[in-house]
């Protein structure tokens, strides 16, 4: 049975949401704010009292997508479907957070959980600022303003953290030239490069989510994670979050993949005096392995133009803003000629002046 | 019985010069750079063309002359063991000098319009290759072809001495003049013509190619090509370079801004490293070893340019060769290099 959360003021018993610019729980209607851990007191104060309220987890036969779930809404009584991963999201009638317990709990429960602390104004404002200092996006394209459709979520992450002991092998090359004369000499002298040692890394993150591009994640990287605390379902009010649905064990792959290029690369700056350094080999084994589950804070807008989805996303925690844009062929073939002819005029002239005082 | 024994003794004197002349050697190897094979084929072929262009064709090779100048020792051992032909001496030596790796042309006579410093570089040039090899029998080999081209076609049109005395020569070898170019007006072009009268190059509506153009400055003289006389011509806009260069340029300009705008539209990239989770000094080597595995050497040849004496050599000109008194009182030509 899944249990829906909301957190309740104490002030006006309006609905509280995780404001980003306070890090506090915030009052929709009174604006007051509260501590976090004073909030989770209170809710769970509150929620014994709840006990004997049942909220109806229910199998619809209209409903056959396993993927998809059933949830009445504690306010306002409608019933919410939506995807089985999803942890926090809102009513969409009534705009109440809802939270599903059993998906942040035993199992599934993060170990950790960055909080926003860039606000959706700041969102919007990025990708305004992201999107008009372009010169080659098509002018209706900059116009349309869906962008208050933009999402704060809750990326589910597994975390990394290794000790590695590796054995890289490397070819590499010197060359070095000399004439006599007549001829002119090139000896190319090859060696074999070897290194063995450690090297650590702590917290590298993998996306867990099928729902969410895991390019777009590594785009927005990185995370601070020092700034991560314990998780508490508080911070999810008023965002939307996803349970991973891709494990560990698969998600480690790619996490093995950048520490291997990482360990390659960090083991080859100790060479030096080389032209040319390639890895041959290399043996990488994780000792003292750690896996951390972690939500952390994404600003999400999607958008479609020309038949193709465009996705943004903004850091929650650093602000950074990325998301390829569509290209307007006509704007970019006008920047080309004007530039050309620019530059022309200009080379021709001063051609011309260097000419004249030359005589 | 004495009158017999002197007139044997009279008939050896008057035989021996014949049969002594008839005995003049050609290649002098001294550095023993040729087998017995190759310096039997070349002697023939020195030989031969000796008679045919009635001039001594000489080679001469030493190993170490102890520092004695080049100059002097081709030309002293030309004058003093008798080579060149008729009343001019006609003939050239190539002498090679191993210890300083030295090659030097000596002319005389004929040999002096034959081989002008214009064609003795070429010929150098030509030779060096393949005395860099080793190959000395090629180089005297050319050396010979080289001869018989010359000397079919001298082309020099003047002799030039240490004092500046200046000699020209008509198209038959005849002299013509004989001047000084301190007695010339510097900084005026003048030229040679065909039948070895000086004139000045301006008074002439088409200079033809065949005469040897020259300025004297500083009191040098030096070979000029010819130039249209009459005021320079305006030079005209160049239209068509002004307008490919500004072309060149601003597809340049627009082609490097216009691929980094549209960089600008991508920003989705996935991260090929965890350089940043590297968890600051935790990197530690304990084996570092560098084996060396083996060497490569290749090499190309260095192209030699060609040098130039100011004016151009084979073909029409003519030019001409400097020439100096040597010890032995006869005026040599000459011009050389290292291999």
């Amino acid at each position: 049975m899944s249990e829906l959360l909301e957190y309740k003021c104490p002030n006006c018993g309006g609905v509280l949401h995780f404001d980003a610019q306070s890090q506090k729980l915030k009052c929709l209607s009174c604006s007051t704010e509260f501590d976090v851990e004073a909030a989770e007191e209170y809710n769970n104060a509150q929620a014994v009292n709840q006990d004997d309220l049942s909220w109806l987890y229910e199998s619809d036969s209209t409903y056959k997508d396993q993927n998809l779930a059933v949830y009445v809404c504690q306010s306002c009584g409608g019933e919410v479907v939506q995807d089985k991963t999803t942890a926090a999201s809102s009513c969409p009638f009534c705009g109440n957070a809802i939270i599903v317990t059993s998906e942040v709990s035993g199992e599934l429960r993060p170990d950790l959980v960055i909080p926003f602390k860039v606000t959706k104004e700041d969102a919007k404002n990025a990708y305004r600022k992201h999107v008009q200092a372009q010169k080659l996006v098509p002018a209706i394209f900059k116009r349309r303003d869906h962008i208050d459709e933009i999402k704060g979520v809750y990326v589910p992450f597994w975390l990394f953290s290794s000790d590695v002991a590796a054995d890289v092998r490397y070819r590499a090359q010197r060359t070095r030239s000399y004439s006599d004369g007549n001829y002119r000499y090139v000896e190319t002298s090859h060696f074999l490069l070897k290194r063995r040692g450690r090297i650590a890394f702590d917290d590298v993150p993998v996306e867990g989510s099928t729902k969410i591009s895991p390019v777009l994640m590594e785009s927005i990287e990185p995370f601070d994670v020092s700034e991560g605390v314990d998780f508490e379902t508080a911070y999810l009010s008023g965002y939307l979050a996803n349970r991973y649905d891709i494990g560990k064990e698969e998600s480690i792959g790619r996490a093995n993949e950048r520490i291997k290029n990482s360990t390659e690369s960090a083991f080859r700056d100790t060479t030096a005096g080389y032209g040319m350094v390639t890895t041959v080999s290399s043996h990488l084994t994780n000792t003292d392995g750690k896996a951390r589950y972690a939500l952390l804070p994404v600003w999400l807008l999607s958008t479609v133009w020309g038949g193709k989805t465009y996705q943004f996303a903004m850091n929650g925690q650093t602000g950074k803003f990325v998301g390829d844009l569509p290209e307007d062929k006509m704007l970019t073939l006008w920047l080309f000629l004007r530039t050309f002819v620019i530059v022309f005029l200009i080379m021709a002239i001063v051609l011309v002046v260097i000419f004249m005082t030359a005589r | 019985m004495k009158k017999i024994l002197a007139l044997a003794v009279l008939l050896l004197l008057i035989i021996t010069p014949f049969s002594i002349r008839a005995e003049k050697v050609y290649v002098i190897d001294n550095a023993g750079l040729l087998s017995s094979q190759e310096a039997a084929d070349l002697e023939e072929k020195l030989e031969r063309i000796s008679e045919e262009l009635q001039a001594d064709i000489v080679v001469l090779t030493e190993n170490d002359i102890d520092g004695q100048d080049v100059v002097a020792y081709a030309d002293d051992f030309f004058d003093y063991n008798g080579y060149g032909q008729g009343e001019h001496y006609d003939g050239v030596l190539l002498f090679l000098e191993m210890e300083t790796r030295t090659w030097y042309i000596s002319t005389s006579g004929s040999g002096i319009r034959a081989f002008t410093d214009d064609r003795i570089q070429d010929a150098g040039d030509e030779m060096v290759p393949y005395l860099s090899d080793g190959d000395y029998y090629g180089a005297f080999d050319r050396y010979a072809d080289l001869a018989v081209e010359y000397f079919r076609e001298p082309i020099g049109d003047y002799m030039l001495y240490d004092n500046g005395d200046l000699v020209t020569f008509d198209d038959d070898g005849n002299i013509v003049t004989q001047v000084n170019i301190r007695d010339l007006d510097e900084n005026v072009m003048y030229a040679i013509t065909d039948e070895g009268k000086i004139v000045e190059a301006s008074s002439l509506e088409d200079p033809p190619e065949s005469y040897t153009y020259f300025m004297v400055e500083d009191g040098y003289m030096y070979e000029v090509r010819p130039e249209k006389p009459g005021p320079e011509p305006e030079r005209s806009f160049p239209f068509l370079e002004t307008g490919v260069s500004s072309g060149v340029t601003g597809l340049l300009a627009s082609l490097v801004y216009v691929s980094r705008e549209r960089r600008k539209l991508r920003s989705v990239n996935a991260k090929y490293q965890a350089s940043e989770y590297y968890r600051k000094g935790s990197m530690d080597l304990t084996e570092s070893r560098d084996i060396f595995l083996y060497r490569n050497v290749s090499r190309t040849r260095i192209q030699r340019s060609t040098s130039s004496s100011g004016g151009h050599s084979s073909g029409g000109g003519g030019g001409g060769s400097h020439v100096h008194i040597s010890s032995s009182g006869h005026t040599h030509g000459g011009g050389g290099g290292h291999f």
